[in-house]
C-alpha cells in the first residue's frame, strides 16, 4: 500500500518539477473559471492563440467592464462602446466617421467587431498586428480617447472594484498594460456572430426563400472570392475601385507597408450583419447598401492597383440588386445584436 | 523493512534532482555588468544644453532613449552564447537604466554582441511586459511596432513647429527593418567565472546619429516618426555609436 503511494509520488514528481520552477508572476493556481472559445462548426481554426490568454468567465467580465468604461478616455465620455455599439454589430450606428475626444472625427469608419479571433491584423489598413495591441490605438489617439496608457492604468489601480476584478481574473491585484488588454481581448473574442438565418440554412435548420436563394447565387458568382464564406471576408487587402478622398488622403495598406503596390488597398470587410452597419466603406462614404451595389455596378475606378476581379465592374440589374440585398439581409444575426452577455454590464 | 528504506532513499534522490533542476540553469551563470555612458562628441551628454552636430547645425537634446536587446557573447574558443530575454530600455534621463547585468556561462569572453531595437517576433506577439511594456511610450499604436530609439530636441534651423527635432526610429517589416547589430571586440579576452564581478564599460556618442553612413542636416530632415527611409538612414548612422571604453 505504502509502496504504491511512493511509486505514484515518484511517477508524478517529474510532472511537478516544472511547476515548482515556474516564475512567480505566472497565474498558476488561480481559480478563475475556464471558458472555451466558441468555434462554429465548419469554420477554420482561429488565429488568436488562446493558450497565451486563456479565456475565463472572470476575464471576460472584466473585459466587458473595461469596454463600457468611459474612464479609458481622457474626458470620461468615450468608452470603446461609444464607437462600437452593439445594435450596429459593434460598429458606429448610422455614422460615416466616428466621433471622438473634443468633437473630433476619426479618420475612418468604425468597423463592426465580430469574429475577431479569426483576424490576423486589425484596422482597415491592417496596421495593428495583434488583437491585444488594438486597444492601445484608440486610447492614445488624440482624435479618439486621447489618453495615455499610464494614466488609464493609474485610474484603474485607484479603483478597489477593478483591483478585485483583476485579482479574480488574473490571480493578483496587479494592473498592467498586458492584463488590461488581455481582458479586453477576452471580452471581444466572445463577440462571435454565427447564428444568422444564413447560418441556420447552412446547418439545415431553415431554408432561403426564392429572392434570398437567387441573391446567394449572385453573391457566390460575383462577391464571394473577396467576401469569402464563412467569415464573409478573405482578410486580404484589396482595392475595390474607390477613388481617393481629396481631404482624407487615405492610401490604406500603403500607409503601413510603404509599398506602392498596396496603394488604396483596404482590408476586405466582413459582410456579416452588413444591413445594420451603415455607413459603408473605410471612410463611410456610402449612405446605404444600394449605393455600394451601384458602386460595383458603375462606379469602380480603374487605377494601377484596382483588383483584377473588378476591372470590368460587376454589372448588376435592379432585380439582381434586390435579390442580393435579400441575401445580405440573411446575414443579420439578431441573437448576436441582442445578446445580453455582450451588453453594458 | 529493507525495501522501504530503499524506496525512501530513492524518493529523496529524485526530490533532490528535481530541486537541482530548478537551480541548475542559474547556478552555472555568472554576472557580467554592462554600463553605458552617453557623450556628445568628446564631452558627456547633458540634456537641455546647446550642442552642435558634426555638420554644424545647432541642437539641444531633451530626450534620448533606446532599446538594446538579444545580447550574446562570443568566447575565445569560438562558441557563441545567445542570451534570450535580454531587453533593456536605456534612457539618458534615468541613470539607473544605464547599467545592467547579463548572466552568462563561464568562459573567456572575446566579443559582446547586441541589437539596437526589438526583434520582429516581439513586434507582433501582443502586449509585452517589463522593458517592453507599451506604457513606456516606445510603441507606435496605430502601426504596431516598437520605437527602437528616440531622440527629441530643438534646433534653430529646423523648419518644424517650435524648431522641433524628432527622430523616432523603428520598423521591422521587409524593406523597413531598422534593427541594427552592434559587435564590440574586447582587446583581450575576459575571464568570467564568478570569482570577481566583471564589467564592460561602453560609451555611446549621440552625435553619431547625424553622420557616419549619411550626413543629416536638421534644416532638411528634422523629423521622422514612422518606419521608412529616414529611419533607416539614422539607424545606419547610430549603429556605429557604441565603443568599448574599458574592461573591468
Ligand atoms: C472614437 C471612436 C472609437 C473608440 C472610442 C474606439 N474605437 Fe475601435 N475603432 C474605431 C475606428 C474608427 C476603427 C478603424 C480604424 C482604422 O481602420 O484606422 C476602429 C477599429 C477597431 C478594431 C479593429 C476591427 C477590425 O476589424 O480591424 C477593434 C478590435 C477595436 N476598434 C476595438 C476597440 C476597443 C477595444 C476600444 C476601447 C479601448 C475602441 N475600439 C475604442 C473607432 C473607435
Ligand atoms: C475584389 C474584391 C471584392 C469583390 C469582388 C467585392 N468586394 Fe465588396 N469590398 C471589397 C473591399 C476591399 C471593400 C472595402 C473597401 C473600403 O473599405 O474602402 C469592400 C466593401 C464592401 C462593402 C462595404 C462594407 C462595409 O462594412 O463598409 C459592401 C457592402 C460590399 N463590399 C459588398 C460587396 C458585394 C455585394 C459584392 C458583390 C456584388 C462585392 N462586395 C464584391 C472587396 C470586394
Amino acid at each position: 500500500m505504502k509502496k504504491k503511494l511512493v511509486i505514484i509520488t515518484l511517477l508524478l514528481l517529474p510532472l511537478l518539477a516544472p511547476l515548482a520552477c515556474r516564475k512567480k508572476d505566472s497565474n498558476f493556481g488561480r481559480t478563475a473559471t475556464p471558458v472555451a472559445l466558441a468555434v462554429p462548426p465548419g469554420w477554420p481554426q482561429p488565429v488568436y492563440n488562446v493558450a497565451d490568454n486563456p479565456l475565463t468567465a472572470e476575464g471576460i467580465e472584466l473585459g466587458r467592464k473595461l469596454f463600457y468604461d468611459g474612464r479609458l478616455s481622457q474626458d470620461g465620455n468615450f468608452p470603446c462602446a461609444s464607437c462600437h455599439q452593439q445594435p450596429a454589430a459593434f460598429g458606429t450606428f448610422a455614422h460615416d466617421l466616428s466621433h471622438g475626444f473634443n468633437n473630433s472625427h476619426t479618420l475612418r469608419n468604425a468597423p463592426p467587431l465580430q469574429n475577431l479571433a479569426w483576424h490576423r491584423e486589425f484596422h482597415h489598413d491592417g496596421g495593428i498586428t495583434h488583437l491585444d495591441l488594438q486597444p492601445l490605438a484608440p486610447i492614445t489617439n488624440p482624435l479618439e480617447m486621447a489618453e495615455t496608457i499610464e494614466n488609464v492604468l493609474n485610474k484603474l489601480r485607484a479603483d478597489a472594484a477593478y483591483r478585485q476584478a483583476f485579482r479574480a481574473a488574473f490571480g493578483s491585484e496587479e494592473i498592467t498594460t498586458q492584463r488590461m488588454t488581455r481582458a479586453l481581448s477576452q471580452f471581444m473574442l466572445t463577440m462571435v456572430s454565427a447564428d444568422s438565418k444564413y447560418d441556420r440554412v447552412k446547418r439545415g435548420e431553415a431554408s432561403f426563400n426564392l429572392p434570398e436563394s437567387l441573391g446567394y447565387d449572385i453573391f457566390k458568382a460575383k462577391c464571394a472570392t473577396c467576401h469569402q464564406e464563412p467569415l464573409f471576408t478573405d482578410l486580404s487587402y484589396r482595392n475595390n475601385g474607390l477613388p481617393i478622398d481629396r481631404v482624407l488622403q487615405d492610401f490604406g495598406r500603403m500607409r503601413i507597408t510603404k509599398n506602392p503596390a498596396d496603394s488604396l488597398k483596404f482590408k476586405v470587410p466582413s459582410l456579416r450583419n452588413v444591413m445594420v452597419t451603415n455607413y459603408y466603406g473605410h471612410d463611410g462614404r456610402f449612405f446605404d447598401i444600394f449605393q455600394v451595389l451601384e458602386h460595383y455596378n458603375t462606379g469602380v475606378v480603374n487605377g494601377p492597383t484596382t483588383d483584377p476581379l473588378l476591372r470590368n465592374k460587376l454589372p448588376l440589374s435592379n432585380f439582381e440588386k434586390g435579390q442580393l440585398v435579400a441575401f445580405l439581409s440573411t446575414l443579420t444575426d439578431s441573437a448576436f445584436l441582442r445578446n445580453g452577455k455582450l451588453a453594458q454590464p | 523493512m529493507m525495501q522501504r528504506t530503499t524506496w525512501n532513499l530513492l524518493l529523496a534522490a529524485v526530490l533532490l534532482c528535481a530541486v537541482q533542476a530548478c537551480k541548475k540553469t542559474e547556478r552555472q551563470r555568472h554576472e557580467l555588468a554592462v554600463s553605458i555612458g552617453h557623450t556628445a562628441g568628446a564631452s558627456p551628454l547633458a540634456l537641455g544644453t546647446s550642442l552642435t552636430t558634426p555638420a554644424g547645425d545647432p541642437l539641444t537634446i531633451n530626450v534620448f532613449r533606446y532599446y538594446l536587446s538579444n545580447f550574446s557573447v562570443l568566447y575565445r574558443n569560438g562558441g557563441e552564447q545567445a542570451l534570450p530575454e535580454t531587453y533593456f530600455l536605456v534612457d539618458q534621463a534615468q541613470p539607473a537604466s544605464q547599467r545592467f547585468s547579463l548572466f552568462i556561462p563561464s568562459g573567456e569572453v572575446a566579443e559582446l554582441r547586441f541589437w539596437i531595437g526589438v526583434d520582429s517576433t516581439r513586434n507582433v506577439s501582443g502586449v509585452q511586459t517589463g522593458a517592453l511594456d507599451p506604457a513606456n511610450g516606445m510603441f507606435w499604436t496605430w502601426n504596431s511596432g516598437y520605437i527602437f530609439a528616440k531622440l527629441e530636441g530643438r534646433s534653430a534651423v529646423s523648419p518644424a513647429p517650435l524648431g522641433a527635432v524628432t527622430y523616432h526610429i523603428g520598423g521591422f517589416r521587409t524593406g523597413q527593418n531598422a534593427l541594427r547589430q552592434v559587435r564590440l571586440v574586447l582587446p583581450t579576452a575576459l575571464l568570467v567565472d564568478g570569482t570577481a564581478l566583471r564589467e564592460l564599460v561602453l560609451s555611446a556618442d549621440v552625435m553619431k546619429w547625424f553622420s557616419g553612413a549619411t550626413d543629416l542636416r536638421l534644416a532638411t530632415e528634422p523629423f521622422t516618426m514612422e518606419p521608412g527611409p529616414l529611419a533607416l538612414k539614422v539607424a545606419d548612422n547610430y549603429a556605429r555609436m557604441f565603443v568599448l571604453k574599458e574592461v573591468k
